[in-house]
């Protein structure tokens, strides 16, 4: 806030009379997020209103959840092989999703930004065609896929592509939306064509980024990919809702056991990469 | 051999060339593994991506509707379902959150279970939950706003405990050396430090929020995923559609406002 | 003129680290003093600081400040004492999304009862105080702007501000320069130096200039590896000291002012 605001405002209009109130903030200086705040409580009160819950049957039924846990902590080895097949199935299908989106996507991405699309016109398309894949569900875009193509982890693999070649649309084209001008310029000036200042200059310097990107890609899509086996594309998720249905809720739990290890190991290698790769 | 290395000049340190090295041999593998498990052909996938175009342009499009009314009450579930669990969930991760830093609560045991905690809440997906919960609940939104509910705290656990480390290392150190009491450190200093990385977080929650809220309808628990995996296991594409473009303007809509609060509240 | 502070025989080892931080460290300060401190990185200074108010806990030794054995304080006697302990950071370790006015306040948290300090209702006597001091340090009419939106000199005089606020007997101030441009610097060491002198308040200083430490401090303490090896006047600072303190030859120092002439 300039002193002029301030002034305007009043903040330092005259010298406080003796006894006076001094303020320590000028006035309405944090409205924004005192409304804010009180907004969103109103909203979630609202919101308990509108979807009018059945508590009495939630409280009711509590006694089954501690049930169906116990049950689930029970463990059982019943169809072990199935469940860990199902499961590599799922990281294969993370693993190739990751991989092609990140590929389409880098070309995707080199069109979406601004900066070095042949047109505008191209960039701007492209971007709100990103936006609305982005903002349909992972889910649905694998129903339809499985609709038009049938079961399987190729149907699986397309399904996920959907979100993970828009996500690193937007990433690849925010990351060379991000290189200045003066740098293409430079570039340009010494003769590279848009090819070579792409994997001349803007690659390279985005490299740590980029991994950090796919980390956190590969965590998000694991999950989805878990998430479609319950929809039907087969994978570890098809086979803790084909458990949970049929009532063996020891198997289904091994499963959920085992995905949340594996995603915790993701989680950890993540993390300890990012220190790594400090030093690139 | 040797001699001609040496006449090489790296342009890159070596130490940041063999992370690399080890990176790309890494990805490598994954893929090869990857691929020979799944037998996943990509060309084969163009190959019968005529098909996907006829399902999407005949069967899909255009979309044809009539009962809006039903959509309006599922969209209105949706957003409610989103938005009161994102609330509720703020407040218990804001009180864990506190647990979970060690800058602010020092029993290096507490720290630990409340971030074990999250961690389990966090790293297994909504739908798992919702699914485990069906199984003792039964199908309905009260379930939907559990599922929810479960994953968002762990989720917002963790990254309200990351802003806290944040802001708390400078900001401690200088209050704690005025001689003021803990509980004033954090109501004066890093509350106000924190805030609009809570907020950016909550902000981003109902986000997510609304698109699993769509999803969660599709094991039963309630919202627009109920209507929509109804029209699409009855092969009424161009209802589906419908549904689908209505979700996604609506997830628009959502992160247009979500960005706008983020701006007048991170001034 | 009396002790404020007296450290005796203080060590620091850091767990899982062999070689002390801090080793057998002695020396006093007398009210209103102004000592600077240096030495090479890794020396000591910033723990040597922050053992005196026990934000790091020394492992040996006694620390007498007002003549009272802080060493021995309890929490909450600690959480007194500090109040009389200013400190001045590098960093400035201001909230930056808080006004002046209100970074400027956190000063008064000690002395105030707990619920009147969470609420942050700050008395008009502090308040006025704080406004006095404002205006002394030519920050009056920043009074409501966001401590994000000054230049690293003007945050760093809010720094001392809200250190004068405690009522202190004594300011750490832990590289109070490192982190500004040469004007800004002397504005800021000028301010320090004056506004102890004129409060009576001690000082003690970690700098990695030693021109600086010479022209504005009344003593200089030189440590090297944990160590006290030099405690006596600035003026009387000569090359050989420097050298014992930092371990390196004249040639390879930059040392500045005066000296870089002789």
């Amino acid at each position: 806030m300039s002193t002029l605001e301030l002034e305007q405002q009043g903040a330092l209009s005259a010298e406080p009379e003796l006894g006076e109130r001094i303020a320590v903030k000028p006035k309405g200086a944090d409205m924004p997020i005192y409304i804010f705040l009180a907004a969103s409580a109103i909203l979630c009160v609202v919101s308990f209103f509108v979807l009018d819950l059945n508590w009495g049957k939630v409280i009711e039924r509590i006694p089954n959840l501690g049930s169906v846990v116990a049950e689930m902590l029970h463990f059982s080895l019943d169809k072990f092989d199935l469940t860990i097949s199902t499961l590599m199935e799922t990281i294969a299908t993370t693993i190739l999703a990751v991989f092609y989106g990140l590929i389409i996507g880098m070309v995707v991405g080199a069109f979406g930004a601004k900066n070095i699309a042949p047109w505008k016109g191209l960039a701007t398309v492209i971007q709100c065609v990103l936006t609305f894949v982005r903002a349909v569900p992972t889910t649905v875009w694998a129903l339809l896929i499985l609709a038009c193509m049938g079961f399987g982890i190729s149907a699986g693999i397309a399904g996920l592509l959907f979100h993970t070649i828009a996500f690193f649309g937007k990433v690849f084209a925010q990351t060379f939306e991000e290189v200045p001008e003066e740098t293409l310029e430079a570039l340009r000036a010494a003769g590279a064509n848009r090819i070579q200042i792409f994997f001349g200059a803007v690659l390279p310097a985005s490299l740590t980024g980029l991994i950090a990107w796919s980390a956190l890609r590969f965590e998000i899509t694991f999950g989805e990919a878990t998430i479609l086996g319950m929809v039907g594309a087969g994978g570890v998720g098809y086979t803790i809702m084909a458990a949970v249905n049929s009532y063996q809720l020891g198997r289904a739990g091994l499963a959920v056991v085992l995905v949340f290890i594996f995603a915790y190991i993701i989680e950890a290698v993540t993390t300890t990469m990012k220190g790594k790769l400090k030093v690139l | 051999m040797h001699k001609k290395e040496a006449d090489k000049i790296a342009v890159a340190s070596k130490e940041s060339k063999r992370v690399m090295n080890i990176f790309l041999v890494v990805l490598a593998v994954l893929f090869i593994g990857a691929t020979a498990f799944s037998k996943f052909n990509p060309f084969e996938m163009l190959a019968t991506q005529g098909e996907f175009w006829r399902f999407i342009t005949q069967d899909f499009l255009l979309p044809k509707f009539k009962n809006w009314g039903t959509l309006w009450d599922s969209i209105a579930e949706t957003i409610a379902m989103a938005v009161g669990s994102t609330g509720v969930s703020a407040v218990i991760a804001f009180l864990l959150a506190f647990l979970g830093t060690s800058s602010i609560c020092r029993l290096k045991s507490v720290n630990y279970v409340v971030r074990m905690v999250a961690s389990v809440l966090r790293n297994i997906p909504a739908l798992v939950w919702a699914f485990i919960l069906v199984a003792a609940f039964g199908i309905g939104t009260e379930t939907g706003v559990i599922a929810l509910c479960v994953s968002t705290v762990g989720f917002l656990t963790r990254s309200f405990i990351e802003t806290l480390d944040e802001v708390a290392g400078e900001n401690m150190e200088a209050l704690k050396s005025t001689g003021a009491g803990i509980l004033p450190v954090i109501s004066q200093s890093i509350l106000p430090a924190a805030l609009p990385g809570f907020i950016a977080w909550f902000l981003y929650c109902i986000e997510t929020n609304i698109r699993a809220s769509t999803i969660l309808g599709m094991v039963g628990a309630g919202g627009i995923g109920l209507l929509m995996n109804g029209y699409i296991k009855q092969y009424n594409y161009h209802a589906a559609s419908t549904v689908i473009i209505v979700v996604a303007v609506v997830i628009i809509g959502v992160n247009i406002l979500t960005e706008y609060l983020r701006k007048i509240t991170l001034k | 003129m009396e002790n404020i502070l007296e450290l005796k025989n203080v060590s620091k080892t850091y767990s899982g680290n062999d070689a002390p931080s801090l080793q057998n460290v002695e020396f006093s300060v007398k009210e209103g003093e102004i000592i600077g401190v240096i030495g090479p990185s890794g020396a000591g200074k910033s723990t040597l600081l922050r053992c005196i108010n026990r934000l790091v806990e020394p492992s040996e030794g006694q620390i007498y400040l007002e003549n009272k054995e802080i060493t021995k304080m309890n929490h909450k006697q600690m959480k007194y004492a500090r109040r009389r302990v200013g400190m001045i950071f590098q960093h400035y370790n201001l909230v930056g999304r808080l006004t002046v006015m209100q970074n400027v306040m956190h000063g008064r948290l000690g002395y105030m009862s707990t619920a009147d300090a969470i609420f942050g209702n700050y008395s008009e006597v502090d308040k006025r105080h704080a406004l006095e001091l404002l205006e002394m340090t030519g920050l009056k009419e920043f009074r409501y702007h966001k401590a994000n939106d000054l230049s690293g000199g003007q945050k760093q005089r809010v720094g001392i501000v809200r250190a004068l606020m405690q009522e202190p007997c004594i300011l750490l101030c832990d590289e109070p320069i490192a982190s500004l441009d040469p004007a800004s610097a002397r504005v800021v060491m000028e301010l320090i130096r004056d506004l102890c002198r004129e409060k009576q308040i001690a000082c003690i200083v970690n700098l990695h200039q030693v021109d600086v430490a010479m022209e504005y401090t009344d003593r200089i303490i030189g440590m090297n590896s944990g160590k006290v090896v030099y405690n006596g006047g600035s003026k009387e600072l000569s090359g050989e000291d420097l050298e014992r303190i930092y371990g390196k030859p004249m040639g390879e120092l930059i040392v500045g002012g005066e000296r870089a002439n002789a």
